[in-house]
């Protein structure tokens, strides 16, 4: 049965292999042997799109994650009958195409801007279409039903007996979600993040439209080398993106590892 | 005893799998392979794919004016395909030899750059060019039109006095409010020259620097940096903006229905599309025939009157009626206020510019 296992998981092995690393070994070895300079270090324009594609990328992770607890605890107390309803409601964005969200979303603001809705009055030009806060509005709507689904795994496996126990000790409803509930829920917490960051960091379809072409994130410099025929930009650009990301990916398996023992003390 | 029997049977299973896997993988592989090499213009061609530039109406202006008839005409069955002249899909489609588009609209430059990198097939026919205007037929591609970028306003916000230069889209305190421009330096870097009073026949080479420093006054006015053709004339009509660039085609074809939107052709920005057969492609002499075809005075003047943009072979302009001669580039007044984009310059500064532009525009 070993032997089994070692042949079964050498061929997604392989697969990543022969579509992932060799192109980037290719694209180095031409890189290094290169007899015209291609720079390593990213410009400035690089730099910029890289720490703006972070700053919207953490805060899409992290809003979009913590506004599906709620949604998520809500379907943990709900009855059977309501719990297919609400996955069936969360799934339902997924069906629409993401071009057709996009445009949703700008004739929405739109409207909102034309008709001069008081709320508006917090932004200082009554302006939110065509703005970073717009960018990272929508990309929180577009994500929330994925940090649900990888949330729920969690829930799911928890029965009440924990909330109860907490009742019968004298502690409220939230004290025992706070302290029994949530902890367990941790390592689905990270993965969401985790998931929703290395996902939005690509993105270029959501900033391109609704950014106004102000508000661009390294997918769209990279879509811009790409448009061009700058192929090794366009390559370097990617490469940087993984460097970046690999570091992150490390440290979140540190945590992991480290809940587990915690909670779990394995 | 029993359990070990077991698990080398399932080992053999699994190798026995993964051996026929593969083999599948290599024949359909070699399929594949054959019957590219058997494809060829010997065989009767069934469908031509045409790639249009930039979606819209200008692509229904090409399926309605060229597609159609052809395909009445021919009995070949016509796919319209749009695309964002991404001259990297092109590269990149022609060098690995997977070539599905047989006829591509490109734009000037990235033809001169195009025809220096060797991305495109010699014409088979070409159309007779007695009335064409000047350099519009090459071995390697046929112009189709000669389109404008122009400048755009809304006339509500400025019903007494309208904007009718460069200098006033510059110009914030007469003209107040946010403003829109196409997301590429081609185009852009002029108008901030001839902003800055660089005469019109004096614009090439650009002096980019200036242009540069020019655009950073009025970078914070501008809301939107537009990439989509009907993009501009839609910020219009919601008041996102007052003024913007736009492809004078697209507002031609709301004439009928948006009379609120005004525009100038002072300092417009003219340019070619050609069309051109990527190297590789299976239909040759049929995507030639289709282009040629395309060049008839009579195909031309159709388009002209559904997008208008200003047709090249200037036979066309006998089956146009006067009012909407008035509308196209290639109209005599329009074309003294106008200027044509330098395709020589742009091939070969393009990628610098595009890199520089970046950095601008996200600092």
């Amino acid at each position: 049965m070993n032997k089994i296992k070692v042949i079964l998981s050498l061929v997604p092995l392989v697969l990543m292999f022969l579509f992932f690393w060799v192109p980037i070994i290719v694209w180095l070895q031409k890189w290094v042997f290169a007899t015209n300079t291609i720079s390593f270090w990213p410009d400035s324009s690089t730099r910029t799109l890289l720490l703006n594609t972070f700053y919207v990328a953490s805060i899409t992770s992290l809003v979009s994650t913590t506004i599906a607890h709620p949604i998520t605890i809500f379907w943990w107390l709900a009855s059977r009958r309501y719990r297919t309803i609400l996955i069936s409601v969360m799934m339902l964005p997924l069906f629409v195409g993401l071009l057709a969200r996009n445009y949703s979303w700008i004739g929405m603001l739109s409207y909102l801007e034309s008709t001069n809705i008081s709320l508006l009055n917090i932004f200082s030009d009554q302006h939110i279409l065509y703005t970073n806060f717009s960018v990272v509005l929508v990309m929180i709507y577009i994500f929330i039903p994925f940090a649900f689904f990888i949330i729920i795994q969690s829930f799911s496996t928890i029965g009440f007996a924990e909330l109860n126990a907490g009742k019968t000790m004298g502690a409220s409803f939230f004290e025992s979600l706070h302290k029994l509930v949530l902890p367990r829920t941790w390592k689905q917490t990270i993965i969401s993040i985790l998931f929703i960051f290395a996902s939005s960091f690509g993105y270029y379809v959501t900033p391109r439209m609704i950014g106004g072409g102000k508000n661009d994130l390294i997918g769209n410099l990279i879509w811009r080398y790409m448009e061009q025929g700058d192929l090794d930009s366009a390559s370097l650009s990617a490469l940087i993106l993984l460097l970046l990301l690999v570091p992150l990916y490390v440290v979140s398996f540190i945590l992991i590892v480290r809940w587990r023992r915690r909670i779990l003390g394995r | 005893m029993e359990k070990l029997r077991i698990e080398k049977k399932m080992l053999h299973r699994v190798k026995n799998f993964i051996k026929k896997f593969f083999i599948s993988i290599v024949l359909l592989f070699l399929i594949a392979i054959l019957f590219n090499c058997y494809s060829s213009e010997n065989e009767i061609v069934s469908s031509l794919s045409i790639v249009s530039y930039g979606g819209g109406s200008y692509q229904k202006s090409h399926i309605e004016s060229f597609l159609k008839p052809f395909e009445k005409f021919t009995g070949i069955t016509m796919n319209s395909i749009t695309w964002g002249a991404e001259y990297g899909k092109l590269k990149e489609m022609v060098s690995s030899g997977n070539v599905p588009w047989d006829v591509v609209e490109v734009t000037d430059a990235q033809f001169k750059r195009g025809k220096r990198e060797g991305l495109f097939e010699k014409l088979v026919i070409y159309p007779e060019s007695k009335e064409f205007l000047p350099n519009t037929i090459d071995d390697y591609g046929v112009a189709n039109v000669y389109w404008g970028t122009v400048m755009a306003y809304s006339y509500k916000e400025f019903p007494d006095n309208q904007p009718n230069s460069w200098r006033d889209f510059w110009d914030i305190e007469a003209f107040p409010g946010f403003r829109a421009l196409y997301d590429d330096p081609r185009g852009n870097l002029e108008f901030a020259l001839l902003a800055d009073g660089v005469d019109i026949d004096s614009l090439y080479p650009l002096d980019v620097d200036r242009a540069f420093e020019k655009l950073n006054l009025i970078k914070d006015n501008i809301r939107v940096w537009w990439n989509e053709g009907t993009q501009p004339i839609q910020l219009l009509q919601n008041k996102s903006i007052v003024m913007t660039s736009a492809w004078n085609g697209r507002i031609f074809a709301l004439r009928e229905q948006e009379k609120k939107i005004g525009y100038t052709w002072f300092g417009a920005a003219l340019e070619l599309d050609w069309w051109i057969i990527p190297k590789g492609s299976n239909f040759v002499e049929t995507a030639s025939r289709f282009i040629t075809f395309s060049s008839y005075p009579e195909r031309m003047a159709h388009q002209a009157t559904l997008i208008g943009y200003g047709p090249v072979n200037m036979e066309a302009l006998k089956y146009i009626e006067k009012d909407i001669q008035t509308m196209l580039p290639t109209y005599q007044e329009n074309w003294n206020k106008s200027f044509v984009i330098n395709a020589e310059w742009w091939s070969e500064n393009e990628t610098v510019m595009m890199k520089r532009w970046i950095t601008w525009k996200n600092k």
